[in-house]
């Protein structure tokens, strides 16, 4: 069992033309929305401060408490209980009034949990092209509704972004909106929801997170061809150590060097041209204190003889109120003529 | 050109040129069989990598050497990428096998070739542009993103890389995966993929939304691989 505190402070107006006034700290939602949900069993306590001397908070439902009686607030806590038999996801709105002015706020009663104990769900690449992606409920629970939302962008939680997939119980889940387009990727949110019907509170309740990568397209360059011209040798023991159907590797540069810790790019001229890149010291203590270590994360392009030597953050984590840092790197480019 | 000789692929593909001293080939310099790999473990539901043990190269130039693998054994769905070491490589992969090995240098650093049979091709200033005693570099593909090389009988084997391309995190107490640029053989190895995959289980796993985001990495940019024939070693 529970126990919440909410303390009103009231403020008895004057002759001065102060006005009455209230507010409402500690437990209970704003809205209802925000309303926090209650076992049976909690107890709420509250008391009053300020110079208000006798402001009330009333709105006690049988169904909801124990006791229906209004609470004349005093500075010592007085209790109200939530009652066992209530009905999953019935709201408590409260409120507390001082003389002219009233402040009010809302719980919600609990009901029993939707089941959140599925099997894992991967992130996945998906094939370039793509406009949709599916996800596989397993070991979940009929009662449950299981749903795929987007991050929040009201900073409410993890789990209260937009709905873009549901499914009821196990099977494919299957999202066709806001998929990453090519070439990016999107972070999404599973919760798990369990409707008044069902007995639950219908509130969502985190699952796992799990992240969408949508692929860019390769390309692939074959061998040197299967003429009838060109040059084969061979070794002492008949192997081929040349064939007219390769291509050769060329040595084109080996470069090393340092991104000032402003620089997201460099860009270096090679010796001779390249078609490849070798990482020779890659990072690879990938996350640190909760960080990635993009900082040190580098990803190269090359084009002729332009390398460019990119990172997505001088910061860890990518995150600006971290110390932005140099890094190094070492690469080996080589070349295979077509 | 004066003097000397260029030779091309059956489709024009340049191989050999004496007259150019920056068209400096590749040709083998070691090759082996390493021990098998091991140490695999799981976290987060997904296999973390097992290790072969470091393979010491002696007289291996990092910055200069390139490293070919291939899985022994017939398993297909072998994956695996490569750790360049200071004195020779590490590969990490999924499967418990043994990988041989070509390590190729610049045929200017090669020592100069001892048969008496053969093609010998120097140039200008007298180095060696070409060595008839051991194995050239002999690309059968590249490949840029993810995409396949299939070649039905050759034996095919990848260059050694590595390229992490995500680092994501789940909400505790699940973990998020690391992801990287992997290449896999069928069990005949002719057929050679390089493709993204999980590589392990022990990404982050965060406690709230501001660690989703601090822990997560994602390169979409598409890294490069070739695919070389070969003898076993």
């Amino acid at each position: 069992m529970a126990t919440y505190d909410v303390n009103i402070f009231a403020m008895a107006g004057n002759q001065w033309g102060e006005p009455n006034t209230i507010a409402w700290n500690g437990a209970g939602g704003e809205t209802t929305a925000l309303a926090p949900e209650l076992d049976a069993g909690d107890i709420v306590r509250f008391k009053k401060g300020g110079t208000a001397s006798s402001p009330t908070v009333s709105g006690f439902s049988g169904n909801f408490w124990t006791s229906s009686s209004t609470i004349n607030l005093t500075t010592s806590y007085q209790s109200k209980t939530v009652k066992t038999g209530g009905t999953p996801g019935t709201l408590a709105t409260l409120t507390a009034t001082n003389s002219t002015v009233s402040a009010t706020a809302y719980f919600k009663y609990a009901g029993a949990p939707p089941d959140t104990s599925i099997d894992d769900v991967d992130d996945q690449i998906i094939t370039q092209g793509s406009t949709s992606f599916s996800i596989t409920i397993a070991n979940g629970s009929s009662h449950t509704i299981y749903e795929v939302r987007m991050p929040s962008t009201s900073g409410a939680g993890a789990y209260t972004g937009t709905v873009v997939g549901t499914l009821t119980g196990n099977g494919t889940l299957t999202v066709t909106s806001n998929v990453p387009n090519s070439g990016y990727d999107q972070l999404y949110f599973l919760s798990g929801r369990r409707t008044v019907a069902n007995g639950g509170s219908n509130a969502p309740v985190g699952i796992q997170s799990f992240t969408i990568v949508h692929e860019t397209a390769g390309s692939t360059v074959g061998d040197g061809g299967t003429g009838t011209y060109g040059l084969r040798v061979y070794d002492a023991s008949g192997e081929i150590v040349l064939d007219l159907s390769d291509r050769v590797i060329v040595f084109s540069d080996h470069v090393t060097g340092s991104l000032t810790s402003s620089q997201t790019t460099k860009n270096v001229t090679l010796a001779k041209q390249a078609t490849c890149v070798i990482d020779l010291e890659p990072e690879t203590s990938l996350i640190s204190g909760g960080y990635a270590q993009r900082q040190n994360i580098l990803h190269t392009s090359v084009s002729g003889t332009a390398l460019s030597i990119n990172r997505t953050s001088v910061y860890p984590g990518g995150d600006s109120s971290q110390t932005a840092q140099s890094t190094t790197y070492n690469f080996l480019a080589i070349y295979d003529p077509e | 050109m004066a003097y000397g000789l260029k030779v091309y692929s059956a489709n024009g593909a340049l191989q050999i040129d004496s007259s150019d001293g920056t068209h400096i080939m590749y040709q083998e310099y070691a090759s082996g069989t390493t021990s098998t790999a091991n140490s695999f473990s799981y976290d987060g539901g997904t296999l973390n990598y097992g290790t072969v043990p470091a393979v010491t190269i002696t007289g291996f130039t990092r910055g200069e050497d390139l490293v070919f693998i291939q899985p022994t054994g017939s398993t297909a769905g072998v994956r695996a990428y490569c750790f360049i070491n200071p004195n020779g490589f590490t590969i990490k992969t999924n499967v418990a096998t043994s990988f041989r090995y070509h390590v190729f240098k610049k045929v200017t650093s090669l020592s100069a070739p001892t048969s008496d049979y053969g093609l010998v091709i120097k140039n200008s200033a007298g180095a060696h542009v070409f060595n008839q005693d051991v194995l050239a570099g002999r690309i059968k593909g590249r490949i840029t993103g993810s995409g396949a090389i299939f070649m039905t009988g050759k034996s095919l084997y990848g260059l050694a890389t590595l390229k992490y391309s995500r680092i994501t995190a789940a909400w505790t107490p699940q973990r998020g995966k690391i992801h990287g640029w992997v290449t896999e053989w069928n069990s005949d190895r002719d057929q050679v993929q390089f493709k993204s995959v999980e590589i392990s289980g022990q990404g982050y796993a965060a406690s709230t939304e501001a660690e989703l985001s601090t822990a997560t990495y994602v390169d979409l940019t598409s890294p490069t691989t070739l695919i070389l024939e070969a003898p076993d070693p």
